[in-house]
């Protein structure tokens, strides 16, 4: 279909609008980042003065921003994977299985999207606070505490399950009279079935870890154990710190995810749009 | 090869039974077809023999052993499935050698063994492909070599040639056909192609409701099915069923149609006089007269289709429809007036209260 020219003016209009409103203030951090002169609050500025990388240094050596960053990956990149493990495990099960009490137990596991986080903050403490029997410990301030309350998340579970249902059964029956057990045709038949929407799942699960603040303030009080986003919160109160540190911070803060997103984008467009057509 | 017997299997999805008490029994080597219409059973057996799914009640023995209680991987078959199945993210080779690299079998030897099967099935330049990089004929072949390539005692096909069209179905039969030759693997074969169930069964098992309606070699199904529904199964074009009453005059015994023309049938049949029975007529057991001959039904051509090889015409009358399938070329046209022929001696006879074959006299 060809376009007229107004028709096409307009859609370069609206991708360029697009790309201020989305990349706009990202664009505006780092350009303070890597703006020498402190920038007054409310001021947004577009291209640094005089370029400088100290904020960055300072961030990195003084403010020990690679301490929270070492945290953070790897609460995220562990969280991720078992979550994305535990997720699948768990989706098999509800796609492929009909056992009884399913009803329930995909109720059970929905029911955790209804609460706030705020209203399980509470019985989340006491828990970490907890002695576990027999090993006479508790999680609290260690990277159990900020790990396992992640792997289990619903939303995965769920979109795993949708694409799982979607597996030819054919396949599972060929696996099956092929010889392979329950756990081998987990392995060799659904996952490489599903890759795309683990890709999907596993980027949703690597930024709800990685932005996670409220977890890591309940379960560590320990600074050596803060994530990214509990330590930029705590610059963004402390009235010393410059605020062009803690948007250096804030930058180094999101180029995992970025690069995560990068890794896996192909799997997760693929993942997102899988199904939408006949096939 | 192994000798497959179902003992009186049942299963029931909750409250439903779809297959009932049935028995079949498959001699090593023999090639049995399953065949009946959508949701006769026929799949479900299959899965029972495979281990797929669970039954209710009664038995499956594979080789003189009981499998009934074993997993699929643990009965000695490979099954070939309607969809193929083929594992999309593995090559050719790798969905050869699946079920050997499951096995444990050293890869050495797993490469050899999958050379092998693919150069009986001429695959050898595919193995490297992607089941999506293939067409349909050649992914069934493949479906076909993952489970040659296994050596299992059982071939179980499920509807293997559904998704093909015409013309590669025929060619793949033959190459069925033609494996099975060679192999002499037990085989039970899925189709509710009932030209691919004479062409390939050594034995067929017609199949209704989950019951067991027939079970004979090709040519005893169709020249003596033993009920209306086995006759109007089996038999391409569909054979004609009219009801009619039994005249016995001086010895002869005639079938009365609802038009008031007669057909003489074989004496033999055990009927009574006045009994009213559906006759079977094949379309290629019927003969064509002008309409200036005496003999046969006179009716009327409403509708003819001529495949090249075969002419099948479509007659009507009051009351009266038949279809009349010829080898030899003919000038007919819709609206013209012809005679229908019997070969009396291939009429059937079926009782019209229970649709069971009315058989000869004891005595003849």
């Amino acid at each position: 279909m060809t376009q007229t020219l107004s028709q096409k003016f307009a859609r370069v209009v609206l991708y360029a609008f697009l790309l201020i409103v989305f990349c706009g203030p990202f664009w505006g951090i780092l350009a303070t980042a890597f703006n020498s002169a402190t920038v007054q609050p409310g001021k947004l500025l577009l291209w640094p003065e005089e370029f400088t990388l100290r904020h960055f240094s300072y961030a990195w050596h003084e403010a020990k921003a690679y301490v929270y960053l070492f945290n953070s990956l790897l609460v995220a990149l562990i969280g991720t994977a078992l979550q994305t493990l535990v997720s699948a495990m768990a989706a098999y099960a509800l796609a492929r299985k009909r056992f009884r009490g399913m009803a329930v137990v995909s109720l059970a596991i929905l029911s955790t999207m209804m609460l706030p986080e705020e209203v399980i903050a509470i019985p989340l403490y006491l828990t970490l606070q907890a002695k576990i029997p027999v090993l006479d410990v508790s999680l609290y301030n260690t990277y159990f505490a900020l790990i396992l309350p992640v792997v289990g998340w619903a939303f995965s579970v769920f979109l795993l399950t949708e694409f799982m249902k979607a597996v030819p059964q054919d396949l599972e029956d060929a696996a099956r009279v092929d010889g392979a057990s329950e756990l081998q045709i987990f392995r060799h038949v659904i996952l490489p079935l599903v890759k795309p929407a683990l890709g999907t799942a596993a980027i949703f699960g690597f930024l709800m870890i990685w932005d996670q603040y409220l977890l890591p303030l309940i379960a560590v009080d320990k600074r050596e154990l803060y994530t990214i986003p509990v330590v930029l919160r705590s610059m963004r109160v402390d009235e010393i710190m410059q605020s062009n540190i803690f948007i250096a911070v804030t930058v180094i803060a999101t180029v995992p995810s970025v690069l995560v997103y990068l890794a896996l984008q192909r799997q997760f467009n693929s993942g997102l749009t899988a199904g939408a057509v006949k096939g | 090869m192994g000798a497959v017997e179902v003992r009186n299997i049942g299963k029931s999805f909750g409250s439903i039974d779809v297959i009932h008490d049935v028995s079949i029994t498959v001699e090593p080597g023999e090639f049995c077809v399953l065949i009946g219409p959508s949701g006769s059973g026929k799949s479900t057996i299959l899965r029972l023999i495979a281990g797929l799914e669970e039954a209710s009640t009664g038995a499956v023995h594979i080789g003189g052993r009981e499998v009934t209680q074993l997993p699929p991987k643990q009965r000695d078959i490979a099954m070939v499935f309607q969809t193929y199945a083929l594992y999309p993210q593995m090559t050719v080779a790798e969905n050869m050698g699946f079920a050997l690299r499951l096995a444990g079998m050293p890869k050495d030897e797993i490469r050899q063994k999958v050379q092998a099967t693919a150069k009986l099935l001429e695959l050898s330049e595919l193995l490297d492909r992607l089941p999506k990089a293939l067409s349909g004929g050649q992914r069934q072949r493949v479906s076909m070599g993952r489970a040659i390539v296994r050596n299992p005692s059982v071939f179980l096909f499920d509807e293997p040639l559904s998704n093909l069209d015409a013309k590669l179905r025929a060619q793949v039969r033959g190459e069925i056909a033609d494996l099975h030759k060679r192999l002499k693997t037990t085989s039970i074969y899925v189709t509710h192609d009932q030209i691919e169930a004479m062409a390939l069964g050594q034995k067929i098992v017609v199949l209704k409701d989950g019951r067991v309606e027939q079970v004979g070699k090709p040519m005893d199904l169709y020249n003596a099915p033993r009920n209306v529904f086995v006759a109007g199964f089996i038999g391409t074009p569909s054979i004609n069923l009219l009801q009619g009453r039994v005249c016995i005059d001086g010895g002869e015994k005639t079938v009365e149609l609802s038009d008031g023309s007669g057909i003489t049938v074989d004496n033999r049949h055990a009927v009574a006089d006045c009994q009213t029975v559906v006759l079977g007529l094949r379309p290629e057991h019927l003969r064509i007269c002008t309409a200036a001959d005496s003999e046969g039904l006179a009716l009327t051509v409403t509708a003819v289709e001529n495949t090249g090889s075969d002419m099948v015409v479509s007659c009507e009358k009051t009351g009266l429809r038949l279809v009349a399938a010829f080898k030899e070329q003919r000038e007919l046209v819709a609206g013209q007036a012809v005679r229908l022929l019997p070969d009396h001696s291939k009429v059937h006879l079926f009782d019209s209260a229970s649709e069971q074959r009315v058989p000869f006299d004891s005595g003849a």
